[in-house]
């Protein structure tokens, strides 16, 4: 939907070729989402099909095809602005599951909550560092971008203090209720996050 | 690289009555000059203690924190001082900010105790309101500023001067999420000029603009995160659509 009405709202500024509009797309989204040319012809096909832009008697000279709007695509165009984002229904998320399933697998469920907690943050920090160096006056589109995506994994984080919170409220898993259990080892939750503190501290010294 | 900060084996406990609480278990850590660090935990995990420790504004039960190669238990009072006036800028999470002199006055005040001279002292202090947009306020007092304004000025009072170790509590628990990111930017541009910044945060997109990010848990420590390069970041979010 976002290629289909994002190629309607760049006409409604003028006529283009396939070409530009591809071009334009790339631009004002940053790159951050590449457009492949096949599909931006295939979508001027479809929208072509609908009524929605039609195609300029093409120059002699020029075998490029220019596209402009009709008043019906530049009503499609408004009605997408005015119309919220429909996100479907939520999807089955296995972070969900897994703490859930850690509740009552003899696992330590704060070892599963900050083994994820410290991939959410690394994911933060290098966001972060994307846009350090950003100005974000005239890189405004990229800026918006990842503070989209920062925030998103933000809620994560903050989603996983609140779970250990009331995991630590419940009174189940005091470290005395976890002495006898079978949790993995610390090896095991440095093997997909964290590493041994003092080695990375001297790594990052050098 | 010189460390700026090290902590061996600090443990320390807070005595009420007949009761103990311990506040931080053995904590190593070993901080290069230069290098950003947030340190995030719940509320009671330790976070205020670990920096009064390392800003000696409280001495450890058991252990050693080391100001740039010197332990600072042997310090004397004078040294103490000393090191809090011209090595250590603090930003306290309740600012505390001096209600009879102006903002300008409260930035001004370590250089003028360090023997600068009034112009010169309140020429630097300007440049530091400048850097966290309070110069428009340097007349005011603070009972006159909002809690953002007064956590301000309470960074600029830490960075000004040459202080190479800034330790901060909540620094920005008070600001905007915009206001709360020239603040990050001001802070890294400080580590970049090879000054060390450590701070307590609970906000964790501020936490982010960490070289490192140090985790405690009930007073431990407990796992920490390194920033690295964004490259295969960047390359997964311009992937062909």
């Amino acid at each position: 939907m976002v290629v289909r009405n994002g190629l309607l709202v760049m006409l409604d500024s003028g006529p283009k070729y396939g070409y530009q509009l591809k071009m334009e797309f790339e631009h004002r989204t940053s790159n951050v989402w590449a457009l492949n040319i096949g599909q931006v012809y295939t979508t001027l096909a479809r929208l072509e099909r609908d009524g929605l832009i039609e195609h300029l008697d093409s120059d002699a000279a020029d075998s490029h095809q220019l596209y402009r709007i009709t008043d019906l695509g530049r009503q499609e165009a408004r009605m997408w602005f005015a119309t919220p984002v429909d996100h479907g229904t939520p999807r089955r998320n296995e972070l969900i599951m897994k703490v859930i399933l850690s509740l009552d697998s003899g696992q330590d469920p704060r070892q599963v909550i900050q083994i994820q907690r410290a991939a959410a943050v690394k994911r933060l920090q290098e966001y972060t560092l994307l846009k350090t160096d950003v100005d974000t006056d005239s890189d405004l589109a990229w800026v918006i971008m990842l503070d989209s995506m920062l925030i998103e994994t933000e809620a994560e984080v903050r989603w996983l203090d609140l779970v250990e919170a009331r995991v630590v409220q419940s009174g189940r898993f005091s470290a005395e209720n976890l002495a006898d259990s079978p949790h993995f080892t610390a090896a095991d939750a440095r093997r997909t996050s964290a590493s041994e503190p003092s080695k990375e501290l001297k790594e990052a010294k050098r | 690289m010189t460390s700026a900060l090290e902590m061996r084996g600090v443990s320390h406990e807070y005595v009420s009555g007949s009761v103990v609480i311990p506040a931080l278990t053995d904590i190593d850590i070993d901080i290069p000059a230069g290098m950003m660090v947030a340190i995030i935990g719940a509320s009671g995990s330790g976070k205020s203690t670990l920096l009064k420790l390392a800003g000696g504004l409280e001495a450890p039960t058991a252990g050693e924190v080391v100001v740039e190669g010197r332990a600072i238990r042997s310090f004397d009072d004078t040294k103490l001082a000393e090191l809090r006036r011209r090595k250590v800028g603090y930003v306290f999470q309740a600012y505390n900010l001096i209600p009879s002199l102006t903002v300008a006055e409260n930035v001004s005040l370590p250089l003028e105790l360090d023997g600068f001279s009034g112009a010169s002292a309140r020429t630097s202090a300007l440049a530091q309101l400048d850097a966290v947009g309070m110069i428009a306020l340097a007349d005011r007092f603070p009972d006159d500023l909002s809690g953002g304004e007064q956590q301000r000025t309470a960074i600029a009072r830490a960075l000004v001067g040459e202080r190479t170790l800034v330790l901060a509590d909540e620094p920005t628990g008070a600001l905007d999420s915009l206001t709360g990111e020239s603040i990050m930017r001001l802070l890294r541009r400080r580590c970049r000029a090879g000054h060390t910044v450590v701070f307590a945060t609970h906000n964790i997109a501020h936490a982010a603009w960490a070289d490192l990010v140090l985790y405690l848990r009930d007073g431990r420590l407990i796992d920490q995160t390194h920033r690295t390069d964004a490259d295969s970041l960047l390359a997964g979010l311009r992937a062909d659509a």
